[in-house]
């Protein structure tokens, strides 16, 4: 890469606007793991003493940990539902030549677009009309449809490196299609479907928007957090939960990324 | 006459309005080294890949050992292919690569190792087992996709320009090495190249292909002296084309009276008539200068270019037939004393040139 010149001026602005980003990004989260140790109900500074009462409570209310239960196993269901639909629809718009393949393509990724209030009323409808009772599975639909673009966007790029050739290859030397899935295509996409899987689960786990208008008795975690913070006196407990979830997903994605890096060594740089 | 391993017959295949593969129809013999030669586009590929099984032809059948296999799926074939990269699966070991046909083929496991460190003996890759394809040189890989195509014994290997990935020097080696494999192994080989040395090299015979067609079909020395069509004798090669009236047929030979004591005698096929204007085609090597023809052909002429490649040496020639290039090796006594604006007479035997099919 070439160095650019840039101005004194403009190479202050650049670092002044990094400054910014990196203040707005990490500042509300330091301020959020000092508050969930503070001895009151007030976040506000000054700070009035060290407390772990916050994990305390959370850890013994049931509705809470009822809720975080219920969103991981959204999560997961979705993630699942969402990798192997992107998978599916990923193989056939890189490999398979059909008639409308652009107007499919488009199809899968619209929900990018589609503002997920609208998406969510529109799910409650339909839900309704054709007479599904709301629950888990109707979020786990719902959280499929948005999060498969993401999953399609990150596996089609690697579908697309693979040499074509690979697969006939196995093919030629008598494995049926599965076959040559299994032992070829899916080891070598296996980093972007991990990639893909991590992307799924992550955007479920902190839906708020489509669940709340599909959910059933069962809170998620999100709407739980939602309906906590009417209450002033529970916001304490509410931001220890969110240094949980946020040191949680830290690690899932720090290991997430470490197994794509191992799966990824495994097929070298093809 | 030995069985037939591979049979085309009729065979067309058309991509959209393209008509990749037209009616082409071949036997290729058990135990052969069979090319299909021609430049890219002439269908030679989409032919290899319908004896795969990867195209299904439009019309025709692909019989492979007797059976018809037309609709019958790559992966239920008797025939197995070396890629043009290879395709070597680059997750799996060396080992593992060769081995794969054999996993999902059912093969005992007790039968593996035996018969992979056999294909590997014969491809001269003994020991490497444990490595992945990327720790491998181009060379390597290349022996690698054939043990590994070879391990299921198909009635016949199929490769697709095989050979192309690699630099000249090595390139001429596994040729050697491929004929080597193919006749310690007896196993038929279909190897599809555009390089017409290549194919020249190492098939008992060629197709030479144009357009989706088999423009002439035989061994190498046939295709090389006698092209029967203006596109071979052009592709193979470096070809003197002479445009001449044929002035007389005599068994089999037309001869075209170019001068006083000059003319030109070709081999000719098929039906031709004096008066006819038709194109003579004949090596550069096999014009020889200085040298007298009784029965052939005699023409005179100058030197107008002289261009020195090493191993041999370019006449270019003006004669009353047009320019006429002949090659001379080094090393020949006279040549050395010719040069440019010299008259000299060329000549060449009946049998070295041939009237091309219009």
């Amino acid at each position: 890469m070439n160095d650019v010149a840039l101005s004194k001026n403009g190479a202050r602005v650049l670092r002044g606007f990094f400054a910014l980003v990196v203040v707005f990004l990490y500042a509300p989260i330091v301020i959020l793991l000092i508050f969930s140790f503070n001895n009151s109900d007030i976040p506000a500074f000054p700070l009035s003493g060290f407390t772990l009462h916050w994990y305390h409570q959370f850890l013994v209310n049931a509705d809470l940990r009822a809720s975080l239960e219920t969103s991981a196993l959204i999560a997961v269901m979705t993630s699942i539902g969402a990798v192997v639909l992107g998978v599916l629809s990923s193989i056939a718009l890189v490999r398979r030549k059909f008639r409308g393949k652009a107007a499919a393509s488009a199809l899968l990724l619209s929900p990018l677009v589609i503002p997920y209030v609208v998406f969510g009323i529109s799910l409650l409808l339909l839900f309704h009309t054709i007479g599904v009772p709301r629950g888990m599975f109707t979020v786990v639909i719902g959280h499929i449809v948005i999060t498969l673009p993401y999953t399609i966007l990150v596996l089609v790029p690697r579908l697309e490196q693979i040499d074509e050739s690979l697969e006939e290859a196995a093919y030629d030397l008598g494995a049926s299609r599965f076959r040559t899935f299994r032992s070829i295509t899916l080891p070598l996409i296996l980093p972007a479907v991990l990639s893909a899987f991590l992307i799924a689960f992550t955007t479920s786990f902190d839906e708020y928007a489509v669940a709340s208008f599909v959910v059933g008795s069962r809170s998620t975690f999100p709407i739980y957090l939602y309906s906590a913070l009417r209450f002033p006196s529970q916001l304490p407990q509410v931001i220890a939960v969110a240094v949980v979830v946020l040191i949680v997903s830290l690690t899932v994605v720090v290991a997430a990324e470490l197994g794509r890096r191992i799966a990824e060594r495994r097929v070298g740089a093809a | 006459m030995t069985a037939t391993a591979i049979a085309l017959t009729g065979v067309s295949k058309r991509f959209g309005s393209h008509l990749a593969v037209n009616d082409v129809s071949l036997e290729i013999a058990e135990g052969e080294f069979f090319s299909m030669l021609g430049p890219s586009g002439c269908g030679k590929t989409t032919t290899l890949r319908m004896i795969a099984g990867f195209e299904t032809p439009d019309a025709g059948a692909v019989i492979l050992e007797g059976a018809d296999m037309t609709r019958v799926s790559a992966n239920k074939r008797p025939v197995n292919m070396v890629f043009q990269q290879y395709a070597l699966f680059p997750h799996m070991s060396i080992y593992d690569n060769v081995a794969f046909g054999l996993k999902v083929k059912g093969v005992p496991r007790g039968e593996h190792r035996e018969r992979v460190t056999e294909l590997l003996r014969v491809v001269d890759l003994e020991g490497y087992e444990k490595r992945k394809p990327r720790q491998l040189s181009g060379g390597q890989q290349q022996r690698v996709a054939l043990a590994r195509a070879l391990v299921n014994r198909p009635a016949a290997l199929l490769l697709d320009e095989p050979l192309g990935a690699l630099d000249v020097k090595l390139r001429k080696h596994m040729q050697l090495e491929l004929k080597r494999i193919q006749h310690e192994l007896g196993t038929t080989f279909v190897y599809v190249t555009h390089d017409q040395e290549e194919a020249l090299a190492m098939s008992d015979r060629i197709a030479v292909m144009n357009r989706g067609e088999v423009e002439q079909l035989g061994n190498p020395r046939e295709i090389y002296d006698h092209p029967t069509t203006a596109f071979v004798a052009d592709f193979i090669g470096s070809l003197n084309a002479l445009d001449l009236t044929i002035d007389e047929l005599v068994g089999g030979y037309a001869i075209s009276r170019v001068g006083e004591g000059e003319r030109v005698v070709a081999a000719v096929d098929g039906a031709h008539s004096v008066g006819e204007t038709v194109r003579v085609a004949v090596r550069p090597e096999h014009v020889r200068i200085g040298a007298v023809s009784e029965d052939g052909s005699r023409l005179e002429g100058t030197i107008a270019q002289l261009v020195f490649l090493g191993m041999y040496t370019q006449f270019h020639v003006d004669t009353r037939a047009g320019r006429v290039v002949s090659h001379r090796l080094a090393d020949e006594q006279h040549t050395a004393k010719l040069e440019t604006g010299a008259h000299v007479t060329l000549s060449w035997s009946p049998d070295q040139a041939t009237v091309l099919a219009s």
